[in-house]
């Protein structure tokens, strides 16, 4: 078990299914695309860099989302989850699997979004945070969107709770837009959305914003301690043997 | 060998929302073999199961299987066993083998283990012409025997299958019977649940009959026969009264129909009058379906 498992799954799951479907990576990438053309229609060639990092977040946010109604419909309609929870594969290797299928359908949008975002900062230290920001922010929301989908009793409110986690997570916060525009009675909430912060180190990364070391730290222990929480919340919370 | 496969003791489940499922389920199954848990929709065969398949709590009461604990010890519970779930589907756009292989690959299989196992179990299961089939492609029944393959595959030391046969034909359901016996003969024991009277009367070394999330019967299927006093059974469709018919033996309606279990000579009587009075009648030895019927009866 371990790693193997996941990749396999991943493998089946994601890519197996990929092959045999395009329509599916189609589906994923979609918003976006029609997101950052949006803003480079109306605004402008200046709207492209903010554009290309929130559309490059919105894209992991939407692989995690997508583990949500993925998998609750793995176990409220086709019942295959049972085959697995009465296994020796324990929930987080399940929940990793499913989220590793998830980013497969999402790999050409990110390879697409990647480029132009490090042509922006090709530093050694951009590429990594280019990198590693949005694998933080994949994991913390297929962890949130796993714990959810353990207590969700059907599809249909699968699919409607990931439409509103992935509204409250790259529509609501400042992704596409400049944290200032905010008022300040409200900025505390944006906060405490983790895809905040991940736009902001991005946008820093990418010289769209110029924050201060302190500010960009905060926003570092911020998506670390988002990482952990959402990882404590799928392993020790989501009821993955039901009561 | 007399393995302790399966104890259950007093175990109770109730949902939320107050719904009885499992009321004091106390029982066990020993050695190696088939062993079914046998009773009408909603007589809490499934809830049964989950809860010893380790994917549902107990709302009290224990259950041991091979010997292992599936509230305390479910990881070795878990290890030991494999379940195939009631009216379970298959992903659309993948076939038969990538469910089979890649089932057993994630379970920690080799790649010559996962391929062999996979290819005996397809073989058995008469699924290899369809191996390379996507799954939205197949039938009904491929897909159920896709899901029987998966679990099949595996060759755990116990397979929880539940209603494996539901919505097969005859055909297929015989060729599902005799692959369960030879897994059996090979590799471990099967629990399953079904409704089908027959199925369990064909495979079964023991049987429980769950009525009502509770126990009303348990054991061979000559014992449970024996359970019936009489040895032979009439069915009337009409023509004769109930009063008329009560003279012979024990009624028992079932649906449009009069079952009369009764002796021998009492059930040539009255097979002669009915032919004198062309009334069509039918009439066998007691089988499971007649003490089933009895207990369900008696439980009512």
């Amino acid at each position: 078990m371990g790693i193997m498992s996941v990749l396999i799954l991943g493998y089946m799951y994601g890519f197996l299914w990929l092959r045999r479907n395009l329509l599916s990576m189609v589906w994923l990438f979609s918003t976006p695309f029609t997101i950052l053309f949006l803003f480079y229609t109306i605004i402008g060639e200046k709207a492209l860099p903010t554009a290309f990092v929130g559309s490059y977040i919105m894209i992991f946010v939407g692989a995690g989302v997508s583990v949500m109604g993925d998998i609750v419909w793995i176990k409220r309609e086709i019942k295959l989850q049972d085959i697995f929870v009465a296994s020796p594969l324990s929930a987080l290797e399940y929940m990793a699997g499913i989220a590793l299928a998830e980013l497969f359908f999402s790999a050409p949008g990110i390879i697409l979004l990647f480029i132009p975002l490090m042509i922006m900062n090709s530093s050694l230290s951009g590429i990594i945070t280019i990198i590693v920001v949005p694998i933080f922010t994949w994991v913390i929301v297929s962890a949130i969107s796993f714990y959810i989908s353990t207590y969700v009793p059907n599809a249909r409110n699968g699919w409607q709770i990931s439409s509103i986690l992935s509204l409250i997570l790259t529509i609501l916060p400042p992704i596409f837009y400049p944290i200032e525009i905010i008022p300040e009675v409200l900025k505390p909430l944006a906060y405490l959305i983790p895809t905040t912060h991940s736009a902001q180190i991005l946008k820093q990364c990418v010289k769209v914003v110029t924050l201060s070391s302190n500010e960009i730290l905060m926003s570092w222990a911020y998506l670390i301690l988002f990482l952990v929480f959402s990882i404590f919340l799928a392993v020790k919370m989501a009821r993955w043997r039901e009561i | 060998m007399n393995m302790e496969i399966l104890k259950a003791m007093e175990l109770t489940k109730i949902y939320k929302g107050g719904v009885k499922a499992l009321d004091n389920v106390s029982f066990d199954f020993y050695g190696q073999g088939v062993f079914t848990i046998l009773g009408r929709n909603g007589a809490g065969k499934t809830t049964f199961l989950r809860i010893i398949g380790t994917q549902l709590l107990p709302s009290k009461g224990k259950a041991y299987v091979l010997g292992y604990d599936v509230v305390k010890e479910s990881k070795n519970v878990r290890k030991n066993i494999t379940v195939m779930p009631q009216e379970g589907s298959t992903l659309p756009p993948l076939t038969p083998w990538d469910h089979v292989y890649y089932t057993l690959r994630i379970r920690g299989f080799s790649k010559e283990e996962a391929r062999e196992n996979a290819l005996e179990a397809l073989s058995a299961l008469e699924l290899l012409e369809y191996k390379d089939v996507h799954a939205d492609q197949l039938s009904g029944g491929l897909r159920q025997r896709t899901l029987v393959a998966m679990a099949m595959a595996t060759k755990s030391k116990l397979l929880l299958l539940d209603e494996p046969t539901l919505g097969l034909d005859p055909l297929s359901r015989r060729n599902i019977w005799k692959v369960i016996r030879e897994y059996c003969k090979k590799y471990g024991s099967i629990i399953l649940t079904t409704h089908y009277l027959d199925e369990a009367e064909i495979l079964s070394d023991d049987i429980v009959i769950l009525n009502n999330g509770k126990v009303i019967a348990k054991g061979s299927v000559e014992q449970l026969k024996s359970e019936v006093r009489e040895k032979v059974k009439v069915e009337v469709y009409n023509g004769f009264t109930e009063e008329e018919l009560r003279s012979y033996g024990r009624i028992v309606v079932v649906g449009d129909r009069k079952r009369v279990l009764t002796d021998e000579k009492s059930a040539q009587e009255l097979v002669k009058i009915s032919i004198k009075r062309g009334v069509r009648v039918q009439t066998s030895p007691i089988t499971l379906d007649d003490v089933f019927v009895d207990l369900a009866a008696e439980g009512e």
